[in-house]
């Protein structure tokens, strides 16, 4: 440093002051951005670490069976894909608001502790603004007085979202900022005794895990 | 008006934030710490300079970011600066593309003529200013009035010091650990 060459600007105190006179009121605002943001970005980081995974494992001559992690990378691969060609858009019931579908789910009771006839669809679904689960039933599986909960669930089952109680045969429920298919792939259904218990009771009725459509 | 000290005011502006060094380590949890942290301040410069794009710009500049992360060292300035530095090529690169150039003679809100006496550009402008308020978000409550009052307000330190009942010493200490952070902020996005 020989304090003659300035390799970088410097601001100096009457810099910053001439600066700060002229940051109006709307400076001190952020704008959030759209939730799709984010889900492209982490759908494109599953896909690059993917990759450098699979070089690794070529690279060790490792089985070729694809882990979880591949496995939904692979999904968000598609996702990405979705994206990239402009994405499915479906047209809304109401004053033809755009949806985009991300992902796609058939719940059923399979391998679950409680047995049900009915079985479920569930579709990831964003607009600008906003991503959500709708979930279709043939019918309300028998809960007797318990409540129905809609969960989603990270793919080794140590962290879950409710996202709402399931109360009509159809239902659109808001996804928490951050909380994406390809992080949260499981959507589950539980009966929940009205018992005070916020947890997740353990007695799943209908599961499925998400597909990028 | 009394400012009571802060008990976290260990402003030191080589502190490496824990954010900061996650995303330089390159997990997962950094990525995500720096979008949840920085995506709305990248996402306000993208809005307000190229509103039809701001979106897409503002994925390309974490995702950018990322891939450059070990170009990123975080003791040469905040994690924020860097990427509002990446930022600010994004958009340019973005206006480049569709054969237009960044708007100069007026605010990107078209609402005034720029008015600083200096050439920088809008854009560059408009950076600065978002980095000065997000600079001053991160200082603590007492050293972040005194700094408002010294560089927007234009008071002098005395007249802090009277208008604070915070200590002439105490005043021109914050003053200047504040500039420090502002200067950081500022120099880090040049």
């Amino acid at each position: 440093m020989t304090g003659l060459i300035r390799e970088e600007p410097v601001f100096d105190g009457d810099d910053i002051r001439e600066l700060a006179r002229s940051i109006e009121p709307h400076d001190f605002e952020r704008i959030a951005p759209p939730p799709m943001v984010w889900n492209n970005i982490l759908a494109e980081f599953e896909v690059e670490t993917a990759s450098s995974e699979a070089d690794a494992r070529r690279q060790a001559r490792q089985s070729a069976r694809p882990s979880g992690r591949t496995l939904m990378a692979i999904a968000a691969a598609a996702l990405l894909l979705v994206g990239v060609l402009g994405g499915l858009t479906l047209r809304g019931d109401d004053a033809g608001e755009d949806l985009r579908e991300l992902a796609a789910a058939s719940m059923t009771d399979v391998d679950l502790p409680v047995p049900t006839d009915e079985t479920a669809q569930a579709r990831v679904v964003c607009d600008d603004d906003v991503c959500s689960v709708a979930v279709d039933l043939t019918g309300l599986p028998d809960s007797g007085d318990a409540d129905l909960e809609l969960w989603v669930i990270n793919g080794d089952v140590t962290d879950m979202y409710s996202l709402g109680f399931v109360t009509e045969a159809n239902g659109t429920f808001e996804l928490p900022f951050g909380v994406t298919p390809t992080d949260y792939p499981i959507v589950d259904i539980s009966i929940e005794p009205r018992d005070g218990v916020e947890a997740h009771s353990g007695q799943s009725v209908l599961r499925g895990v998400f597909d990028a459509t | 008006m009394t400012l009571s000290p802060d008990p976290h005011d260990a402003d030191d502006p080589f502190v490496i934030d824990h954010v900061d060094a996650a995303f330089r380590a390159g997990t997962e949890q950094g990525l995500a710490g720096a979008y949840q942290k920085h995506g709305s301040l990248i996402h306000t410069l993208c809005a307000r300079a190229h509103p039809e794009a701001a979106a897409d710009i503002t994925q390309e500049v974490f995702l950018a970011a990322w891939r450059a992360r070990e170009r990123f060292d975080p003791s040469r300035g905040p994690l924020a600066a860097w990427l509002v530095g990446i930022t600010k090529n994004k958009i340019v690169d973005a206006y480049r593309k569709d054969g237009r150039q960044v708007p100069t003679a007026r605010d990107d809100d078209g609402s005034r003529v720029k008015r600083l006496s200096d050439e920088r550009q809008p854009l560059d402008n408009l950076a600065d200013r978002l980095l000065v308020t997000e600079a001053l978000a991160t200082l603590p409550e007492r050293p972040r009035e005194i700094v408002r009052l010294a560089f927007f307000e234009d008071l002098t330190h005395e007249q802090i010091a009277d208008q604070t009942a915070v200590p002439l010493g105490t005043v021109k200490s914050d003053i200047r650990r504040g500039l420090a952070r502002l200067r950081r902020y500022l120099e880090a996005a040049s």
